[in-house]
């Protein structure tokens, strides 16, 4: 038991750095831990599922100050950030702490129900028939809601033809990453950066959290839950699924978008043990560590008992650890000058997908720019860029 | 910049990639890292343990893998194949959707000695083996193929009307085999490119 405490622990504080780091996910450490691990242990296992629950709080923290995107929190940029240039920066990152805090105390409650509709009603069997026509149902919304269909129909497809274009495209440079992290970093954060009117960033208010809506939280479990059925479908379509239910004002996006990456990870996890189905890199891994008992009956198995504790371990520690962070930041980040900032910002990003990308990582994030900028200049709403994973699964369904 | 410059160059750039993507050539993966690179195209090598219609299943010493591939019928048992292809999911594993195989070395292009054969039986259970020893004893059917020292022993079952003399130096192309119901090992001539050679 004492293991387990100490091993959630120091997987908290291994997803509370990785989220702070922009284009280091979860998936990396865990494929970095299977190195030094050759033989099986629940001890890894039970550090991978909490580090992957605490990177989902902390990831906010780069979002709203940096305003440099990862996959999960490419929409959450936009109003993060923008609410940092409105002295709410503090705000937005306590309203993601607490929304992600909520999403596992509502997934828990879900989880039940979720186990017998998916097994008992095989609810997965008829959403992975569908996929197709859910995800041009979604593709078609996001379109035909925006003030501007024909520029929103031309950036939709120059993103997915990106899109197609790097998804066998292999840019892994120092460390193995995929090519859509520059992807990202170009269609949302670098235009954001870039064309940003501010020169400089307000004190920011150190308040806590207005009221979250619950159904901020329900719409971001529902999202994530079907999104961790599915193969090829990661938790930045269930952000677009969830903002399809949901919009709001930018607190309610932020509530509903961190809501989405948690319980994304929360139902990832769960799935293991429900459809015995693996759908990221990190739950492949924990595969690998532990021999997974399918859930079949009323009762969970052990193993899903100890990743759940470890879960409540990690989300606490990362909730009190992300608002301490994010205050502490907040309340030192004005005394630079926001053009300092946006450089700074840049660089990290540069950085980033040079470390993790190389040269062509670099070329990817120039042509992602030039798009995400030409969907400023063309007045689109930016989550249409969301095209760049879309269209390549669209594809991959036909 | 006017937009129709953005787009120009967003388009010019996209080719480049594309382009790219199409000269890169796969990466060559271990069989145990399948799950690493789910949806994308690898290149993996490996012994063909086991052929059921369009499937089939290779190993590299380490782990096994499941290859679909259409034209595997010039492929044996015991050949050592390179795949490109594209992993997939099939159920609960992961599968190689063969766009291309290549025989890397045939099962009988080399000669294994019987005690090799004994010491690494793991590695060619149920694959079709080359492997050269010395008649034991022969009898109607079958005979004991032996090393140079008379250590090992393996039963070798045949339809050949061939006879052989007890110490005559032969190589046995046959399908080495382990009986469940026995507990034992033995080589088989079960199909038409099996034989048995004499050395002169």
């Amino acid at each position: 038991m004492i293991e387990l405490f100490l091993f959630s622990i120091l997987g908290a504080l291994i997803g509370i750095l990785t989220g702070l780091i922009p284009g280091l996910h979860t998936n990396n450490i865990a494929l970095f831990l299977l190195l030094f691990s050759q033989s099986q242990s629940i001890n890894f296992a039970i550090l991978i599922v909490s580090a992957s629950i605490a990177h989902t709080f902390s990831n906010i923290i780069p979002s709203t100050f940096v305003g440099a995107p990862e996959d999960e929190t490419a929409l959450l940029v936009l109003p993060a950030h923008s609410m940092l240039l409105e002295g709410k920066g503090y705000q937005a990152v306590s309203i993601s702490a607490i929304s992600s805090l909520l999403a596992i105390a509502f997934s828990f409650l879900f989880l039940l129900p979720v186990k017998i509709t998916l097994k008992d009603f095989d609810l997965y069997g008829i959403i992975e028939e569908n996929m197709l026509w859910i995800l041009i149902c979604i593709s078609s919304i996001v379109i035909f809601t925006s003030p501007n269909v024909k520029n929103s129909i031309i950036i939709f497809f120059l993103a997915g033809l990106l899109g197609i274009a790097i998804i066998d495209l292999d840019s892994s440079f120092l460390l193995k990453s995929s090519s859509i992290f520059p992807a990202l970093a170009g269609l949302f954060g670098v235009p954001a950066l870039t064309y940003s009117y501010k020169k400089f960033i307000p004190k920011q208010e150190i308040v806590e959290h207005k009221r979250i809506g619950k159904d901020n939280i329900l719409a971001g479990i529902f999202a994530g839950g079907i999104v961790s059925i599915l193969p090829g479908v990661s938790s930045a379509i269930a952000s677009l699924l969830a903002l399809s239910f949901k919009k709001g004002e930018k607190e309610d996006v932020v509530a509903t978008l961190s809501a989405t990456n948690t319980a994304t990870s929360f139902f990832v996890i769960s799935m293991l043990f429900i459809i015995f189905k693996a759908r990221s890199g990190y739950a492949i891994v924990i595969r690998d560590f532990v021999r997974i008992e399918e859930w079949e009956h009323l009762l969970m198995p052990s193993l899903l008992n100890y990743f759940l504790i470890s879960i409540i371990i990690s989300s606490i520690i990362a909730y009190y650890s992300t608002k301490f962070l994010g205050k502490f930041i907040a309340k030192n980040i004005s005394t630079i000058s926001y053009p300092v900032l946006l450089r700074i910002s840049l660089g990290i990003i540069i950085f980033m997908v040079f470390l993790f990308n190389g040269p062509i990582g670099l070329f990817i994030l120039l042509i992602s720019s030039l798009i995400g900028i030409l969907c400023l200049k063309m007045k689109v709403r930016r989550s249409i860029c969301m095209g760049v994973l879309l269209v390549p699964l669209i594809m991959s369904y036909l | 910049m006017s937009n129709k410059l953005y787009f120009l160059l967003a388009i010019t750039g996209i080719f480049i990639l594309y382009f790219l993507s199409c000269l890169q050539q796969p990466q060559k993966i271990n069989l145990q890292e399948l799950h690493k690179y789910n949806g994308r195209k690898v290149i993996v090598c490996g012994i063909i343990k086991n052929k059921i219609g369009n499937l089939l299943e290779i190993s590299d010493g380490k782990a096994r893998a499941k290859i679909y591939y259409d034209g595997n019928k010039e492929l044996e048992y015991g050949d050592e194949i390179k795949i490109v292809g594209k992993i997939g999911e099939y159920g609960n594993d992961f599968v190689i959707y063969a766009e291309e195989v290549d025989t890397i070395k045939k099962w009988d292009n080399d000669s294994i000695s019987v005690a090799y054969l004994a010491e690494n039986y793991q590695e060619f259970v149920n694959t079709n083996v080359n492997v050269t020893g010395y008649i034991y004893s022969a009898y109607t059917n079958y005979f004991y193929l032996t090393d140079e020292y008379i250590e090992y022993k393996i039963k070798v079952y045949t339809n050949e009307s061939k006879q052989f003399e007890k110490g005559e130096r032969v190589y046995v192309k046959a399908l080495f085999f382990y009986n469940p119901k026995s507990f034992n090992f033995c080589l088989k001539l079960c199909q038409d490119f099996h034989k048995v050679g004499k050395y002169d």
